[in-house]
C-alpha cells in the first residue's frame, strides 16, 4: 500500500549553518526536517547519520532522511539540467567552494526567477539560475552499470532531454527517435546526450541556428558510432562515458541530486516541550527558545511586570504629547492659581513616574541580558572539554575565540525585545488615538499600521540572510588575524608577508563587499519603507484637512501620523539589531547542541578493581584499529602491557605512535577491537578513572599564561603537601628558576613564551610529577628540545620517580630506548616489532636495528663531518670548536 | 579551596529583579491613581468678568465677553473679588447668577445677587471696582485636556477653498 505523502512545507527554508564544510550534510538534513515540521532531535539526527567528522556522503544523507520520515530519491542528471528540476523541489545538491571541500545545499523553492536555497556556509540565499549554475558542483563518478542504473531516473532524465530538444527546435521525428527509451543501453544514451550538449553549445555561441540546421547537425552526429563520436565531441560534453578499456564501467559527470518527496505522515510532528529550568548544557533549537526559557525560569512576576510596564509606558508615551498640548492651553480654562499649580504638579508627577517606570523596565532587561550572557559564557566554557575531537579538527580556534568574544553583545537581546514590544504598543495606541480623533481616516491609519508591521516581516528573512553571511565572514576574517599573530615570526623569517597580505586582501574585499551589500540592502529596505509610510502619513493629514476636522487637532494628528513611521522604523531597527544578535546566539548554540563525549567533572562511582595492581595499570589492546575520515591510522593492534611494565615506542613520523597513546588515554575511540585496562573495557567512567591516574607529558600540554608555580601545581591544588622541591629538582628546573626574574612567581607568557622549548618540557614533567596516585605514565616526545645528555638524565629521573607505574615512552631518540626492557616499533599503523632492545638488535634484520643504525650514522658520520663549522653556545657565550673537541 | 560566594557564579544566580519589580509596581500604582484622577476628579471651571455696578440690595452687574457669557446660566454660583478695603475686609463675596442681560455685540452683562449677610452693612453707593468669577462647569481633568486640544469645545471650523464647512463635534 502506498502512503500518501504530505507535501506541505515551510515557505522559507530553515537556516542551519556550519562554519565547517564537513558538517554541511547534517545541516541540510536538519533544515529539511525542520522545513517539513518533523520532530526529530538533533541528537537523534547525529546518531542516525553516523556523523563522526567527515561530511556525510550522499547515501548517508539518503538514509538519514528516510529514517527521519522524508522519503527521497538519489539520482544523477547532466550538469545543465537545473531548469528541469523546477518541479522536483526540494532537492539536495552539492555546491563547490574555491578553497574548501564541496558542500551540500538544500534548494527549497523557486519563486519567480529566484531559487531559494540553504547554503550551510552562507545561510539562506536567493539566487538566479545563472548564479546557482555557477555554484553547482559537478560530480565525477565511475561505477559499474548496476550503479549507473540505480542512479538513473528515466522520467526526469528524458523530460530534461525533451526540453533540450524542444529548445533546439529539432524535427518531431528526431525528438521521438532521441527519446526512445534506451534503458540499459548506456552507449546509446551517452551518445545522444553528448550530441545534444554539443549542438546546444554550438547554438549558444551562434555557430549553428535552431531548427533545421540543428536537426541536420544532430542527425549527422547520431549517424556515427560511439567510438567515432568520441573523437568528434570533446570529453566535457559527455555526461556518461565508457570508463577506460573496461566495458563494464561508466564514468558519470554531472549533478548528484537527492529529491525529497514529502513528509511521511507517520513521522512525528514538531511539538516542542518546554523545560521548567534552563538547562544551559542542553540548549537545542532557536535563540527565542533560550529567551523564553530564561523568562520562565524567573517565574511570571518579572515578565508580567515588564509587559504591564511596557503597556503603560506605551500608553503614557503616546498620550504625553496630548498632555503637553493641553498644558499650553489649560491655563485659560482654569481661573484659579491653585488649580493651575495642582494640575502642573500632577502632570509633572506623571512624567517623573513614567521615567521611573522606563528605568526599572530597562534595569530588568539589563539583568536578564546579563543572565543570558553569563549563562552562555559558563555553558560555552563547560562545553569545550566535552566536545568531540573532530569538532576542533573542523572548527578553527579563531572561530571559537570569536564566538567567545562576541558573547558580550548578547546581553542586549532582552533590551531589544523590550524596544520591540514598547514600539508595538506605541504604534497600537497611536493608531487608536488617530482613529478616535478622525474616524474618517480609519482606512489610512490601518493601512499605515499594517504596512509598518508587515514590511519588516516581509523583508526580515532577506535581511537575516545577509546578516548571517556577514557574521560568518567576520569569523573568517578574525581567523586570519589569529593565524597571522601566531605565525608572525615564521611569516617574517620566510618573508611571507605578501602571501598573508594577499589572503587578507581577498578576505577583506569579500567582507567589505558583503558589508556593502548588507547596508545597501538595509538602506533599500528602510528607504522603501519610509517612502511608502510618508505617503500614507501625508494622506492621513490631507484627508483630515479636507474633511474639515478641528483646527486644534491638526497638530496632534500630524504629530501622531508622523510618529507611526518613526515608531515603525524603531521596530525595524530593533528587529535588524535583534537578527544580528540572534545570528551570534545561533552560532553559540551550535556547539552547545553537540552531544557530549564525556560528562563535566564527573563524580566517579567506580574505583580501581580490587584485583588490579595498585601501582600500575594493566593495558590490553585486542585487534584494535582506528580510522580517521577514510584513513586507517592504526590496524589490527594486539598489545598487552603488564602492570608496572615500562615500554618504549619508536617508529617513523606519522606511523601512529601518538595515536596509540591517544587511544589509551581515551581521546579516540577505536573503530574496531577492544581496549581493556585492568580487565575492564576502556569506556565510560573507566576512561575518566584512568585519566585521573595518568601522568601525561607531551609538548601539546598547554602552558598557561600564569606563574610557574601555577603551571606546575594547577592539576594538584588540593594537595599542599606535594613535594614541590623534589619535582623541581627531578625535572631539572632549578636552573630555569635562577634565570626567571621572579622565580616561581614569574608569569610564563602566552603558551609559556618566556621559556624555551626544552624548559617548557621540564615544566610539563614537573607538573606530571606532582600528580597523585599515578598508575600510568605517558611520555610522548617528553624531552623534545633538550640535548642528548639532558634527555637521558630526565628519562632516568622519570623512570626512577615512577618505578612501579606502567610507562609508555614514545620517542624519536632510538638510542634512549636501549635502557627499556621492551620496545615496540610501529610502522604504517601496525606493530612491526615488539621485543627487548637486545633481541631486536641481535636479529639479522630488524627495523629497530635499522633505526638505531640510521641514528648512529647521522650522529657519527654526518655530524662528525669536517664540513660543519661548530659553534658552541653556553651561558650566553659563543665559542667555535673543532670536531672531536665537544 | 572553595571560591568565596561573592566571587562565585552563585552570586549572579542570586541576582533577582525584586527592586525593579517594586519600582514598576509602585509606578504602575501611581499611574493607575493618576488615570483615576484624570477620569474621575472634578475641576471647577470659571468665567470671569469686570464688575460694573453693585447696589445696596446686593445686585451686581458683571461684564464678560459674549463667548464666556454664553456658558453662564441662571442659578450658577460665583464669587466677587472686590478691590480696596472692602475687598480686604470681606474677602471673596459669594454671588448667584440671576440672569444674563442682552448683549450689545461686543460685551454681555451678567446680573448676579450677593448672598453674604455681612455685605449689607457697607455703603454700596460708592463705586467699587473688582472682578466677578462664575462657576460655569465641573469637569474631569480628561475633559479639560480634551477641550484644550479642541475636542468638545466650540472651536472654529476648518474651511477649505470651496468654502464648505462641517459641523463641530
Amino acid at each position: 500500500m502506498t502512503t500518501q505523502l504530505e507535501k506541505n512545507r515551510r515557505l522559507y527554508v530553515p537556516v542551519h549553518s556550519t562554519e565547517s564544510a564537513h558538517a554541511s550534510g547534517l545541516a541540510v538534513i536538519k533544515a529539511a526536517v525542520d522545513g517539513y515540521n518533523i520532530d526529530v532531535s538533533d541528537e537523534a539526527l547525529w546518531q542516525a547519520s553516523g556523523f563522526s567528522g567527515p561530511d556525510l556522503q550522499a547515501n548517508q544523507i539518503v538514509d538519514t532522511l528516510t529514517q527521519s520520515g522524508i522519503p527521497n530519491t538519489l539520482y544523477y542528471l547532466p550538469s545543465n539540467a537545473l531548469n528541469t528540476l523546477n518541479k522536483k523541489l526540494p532537492i539536495i545538491v552539492r555546491l563547490r567552494s574555491d578553497n574548501m571541500p564541496n558542500r551540500s545545499a538544500l534548494i527549497w523553492q523557486r519563486i519567480g526567477p529566484y531559487w531559494q536555497l540553504l547554503d550551510p556556509e552562507q545561510g539562506r540565499l536567493w539566487l538566479t539560475t545563472a548564479q546557482l549554475e555557477k555554484l553547482l558542483f559537478v560530480t565525477e563518478e565511475t561505477g559499474d552499470l548496476d550503479q549507473m542504473n540505480g542512479r538513473f531516473h528515466p522520467a526526469t532524465y528524458f523530460s530534461y532531454l525533451e526540453s533540450c530538444l524542444n529548445t533546439l527546435r529539432v524535427s518531431p521525428e528526431l525528438i521521438a527517435s532521441c527519446l526512445k527509451k534506451r534503458e540499459d543501453e548506456w552507449a546509446d544514451i551517452a551518445a545522444v546526450d553528448a550530441a545534444i550538449h554539443f549542438v546546444q553549445h554550438l547554438v549558444s555561441i551562434e555557430g549553428l541556428k535552431r531548427g533545421q540546421a540543428a536537426t541536420n547537425a544532430l542527425k549527422s552526429l547520431l549517424s556515427r558510432d560511439t567510438a567515432e563520436l568520441e573523437t568528434v565531441i570533446p570529453a566535457s560534453y559527455w555526461t556518461y562515458k565508457q570508463a577506460g578499456e573496461h566495458n563494464g564501467k561508466m564514468r558519470f559527470r554531472g549533478l548528484e541530486i537527492i529529491q525529497l518527496h514529502g513528509r511521511d505522515p507517520q513521522a512525528p510532528r514538531t511539538a516542542r516541550t518546554q523545560q521548567r529550568r534552563v538547562d544551559w548544557n542542553n540548549l537545542l533549537g532557536e535563540p527565542e527558545q533560550l529567551i523564553w526559557q530564561i523568562l520562565r525560569e524567573d517565574g511570571w512576576v518579572a515578565p508580567t511586570a515588564v509587559v504591564s510596564g511596557l503597556f503603560i509606558a506605551g500608553l503614557g508615551l503616546t498620550f504625553e504629547v496630548f498632555l503637553l498640548q493641553g498644558l499650553l492651553q489649560i491655563g485659560q480654562q482654569l481661573g484659579n492659581q491653585t488649580q493651575r499649580i495642582i494640575i502642573l504638579g500632577l502632570i509633572f508627577l506623571f512624567f517623573i513616574t513614567l521615567v521611573c517606570l522606563l528605568m526599572a523596565i530597562d534595569s530588568i532587561g539589563r539583568q536578564q541580558g546579563r543572565r543570558i550572557e553569563v549563562g552562555l559564557r559558563v555553558a560555552f566554557l563547560e562545553k569545550i572539554p566535552r566536545l568531540p575531537l573532530w569538532f576542533f579538527q573542523h572548527n578553527q580556534t579563531s572561530n571559537l575565540t570569536q564566538r567567545g568574544y562576541t558573547l558580550r553583545s548578547v546581553h542586549s537581546l532582552p533590551d531589544l525585545a523590550q524596544k520591540f514590544i514598547q514600539s508595538g504598543f506605541q504604534i497600537l495606541f497611536t493608531a487608536i488615538g488617530l482613529i478616535w480623533l478622525a474616524p474618517e481616516n480609519s482606512w489610512f491609519v490601518l493601512a499605515l499600521v499594517a504596512f509598518t508591521l508587515i514590511w519588516p516581516y516581509l523583508t526580515q528573512p532577506l535581511t537575516a540572510q545577509r546578516a548571517f553571511g556577514l557574521a560568518q565572514e567576520n569569523n573568517t576574517l578574525s581567523q586570519i588575524y589569529l593565524d597571522a599573530l601566531l605565525g608572525i615570526v615564521p611569516v617574517r623569517v620566510h618573508n611571507a608577508e605578501n602571501t598573508v597580505w594577499r589572503r587578507y586582501q581577498n578576505l577583506l574585499v569579500k567582507w567589505v563587499n558583503l558589508n556593502l551589500s548588507y547596508f545597501q540592502f538595509v538602506t533599500l529596505v528602510q528607504g522603501g519603507g519610509i517612502l511608502i509610510s510618508t505617503g500614507l502619513t501625508v494622506g492621513i493629514v490631507l484627508n483630515y484637512v479636507f474633511s474639515q476636522g478641528e483646527t486644534a487637532s491638526v497638530l496632534l494628528i500630524t504629530f501622531w501620523a508622523i510618529n507611526i513611521p518613526i515608531l515603525g522604523q524603531k521596530l525595524i531597527e530593533a528587529m535588524q539589531d535583534y537578527l544580528q544578535k540572534r545570528a551570534i546566539v545561533q552560532m553559540l548554540l551550535q556547539p552547545l547542541s553537540i552531544p557530549d563525549t564525556a560528562p563535566l567533572r564527573p563524580v566517579l562511582t567506580i574505583d580501581t578493581p580490587e584485583d588490579a595492581n595498585p601501582d600500575g595499570a594493566h593495558i590490553e589492546l585486542k585487534n584494535v584499529s582506528l580510522t580517521v575520515g577514510d584513513v586507517e591510522i592504526l590496524k589490527e593492534i594486539d598489545l598487552e602491557i603488564q602492570a608496572g611494565e615500562q615500554i618504549a615506542v619508536v617508529g617513523p613520523s606519522g606511523a601512529g605512535k601518538s595515536t596509540l597513546a591517544s587511544l589509551v588515554l581515551g581521546w579516540q575511540t577505536p573503530a574496531g577491537g577492544t581496549i581493556l585496562v585492568d580487565g575492564q573495557p576502556l569506556e565510560g567512567e573507566y576512561v575518566e578513572l584512568l585519566r585521573r591516574q595518568t601522568a601525561w607529558v607531551d609538548p601539546a600540554v598547554q602552558l598557561w599564561n600564569r606563574s610557574l608555580l601555577f603551571n606546575v601545581w594547577y592539576a594538584n591544588q588540593s594537595d599542599v603537601t606535594a613535594p614541590l622541591g623534589d619535582a623541581i629538582d627531578l625535572a631539572d628546573l632549578f636552573g630555569v628558576l635562577e634565570v626567571l626574574p621572579e622565580g616561581l612567581q614569574t608569569q610564563l607568557g602566552e603558551n609559556g613564551r618566556l621559556l624555551s622549548g626544552g624548559q617548557g618540557q621540564r615544566v610539563r614533567l614537573a607538573r606530571a610529577m606532582l600528580q597523585d596516585d599515578v598508575r600510568l605514565v605517558v611520555l610522548d616526545e617528553a624531552f623534545r628540545g633538550l640535548d642528548r645528555g639532558k634527555r637521558r638524565k630526565l628519562l632516568k629521573n622519570a623512570r626512577e620517580f615512577w618505578p612501579k607505574a606502567t610507562m609508555i615512552c614514545i620517542t624519536h631518540d632510538v638510542g634512549q630506548t636501549e635502557g627499556f626492557s621492551r620496545v615496540l616499533v610501529i610502522e604504517n599503523g601496525r606493530i612491526a616489532e615488539d621485543d627487548s632492545p637486545e633481541n631486536l638488535r641481535n636479529r639479522p634484520t630488524s627495523r629497530y636495528k635499522d633505526l638505531l643504525a640510521a641514528e648512529e650514522a647521522v650522529r657519527t658520520t654526518m655530524w662528525q663531518s669536517a664540513n660543519w663549522k661548530r659553534l658552541h653556545l653556553a651561558n650566553g657565550n659563543l665559542t667555535v670548536t673543532e670536531p672531536g673537541e665537544e | 579551596m572553595s571560591t568565596p560566594f561573592t566571587r562565585s557564579i552563585r552570586i549572579l544566580e542570586a541576582d533577582r529583579f525584586l527592586p525593579s519589580i517594586i519600582v514598576i509596581s509602585v509606578a504602575i500604582l501611581i499611574l493607575a491613581g493618576w488615570l483615576a484622577w484624570l477620569f474621575f476628579a472634578q475641576i471647577t471651571l470659571r468665567e470671569s468678568g469686570k464688575l460694573i455696578t453693585i447696589n445696596n440690595t446686593g445686585l451686581v452687574t458683571i461684564e464678560m465677553s459674549p463667548t464666556a457669557a454664553q456658558r453662564v446660566k441662571s442659578g450658577q454660583k460665583g464669587v466677587l473679588d472686590l478691590n480696596g478695603d472692602i475687598g480686604e475686609d470681606l474677602g471673596l463675596v459669594p454671588v448667584i447668577v440671576t440672569r444674563r442681560l442682552p448683549s450689545n455685540g461686543e460685551k454681555t452683562q451678567i446680573e448676579a445677587q450677593v448672598i453674604l449677610e455681612s455685605f449689607f452693612v457697607y455703603q454700596t453707593d460708592e463705586t467699587y471696582a473688582g472682578t466677578g468669577r462664575i462657576d460655569v462647569d465641573q469637569v474631569s481633568p480628561l475633559n479639560l485636556f480634551l477641550r484644550s486640544t479642541g475636542q468638545f469645545l466650540g472651536a472654529p471650523q476648518l474651511t477649505t477653498s470651496s468654502g464648505n464647512t462641517s459641523q463641530n463635534r
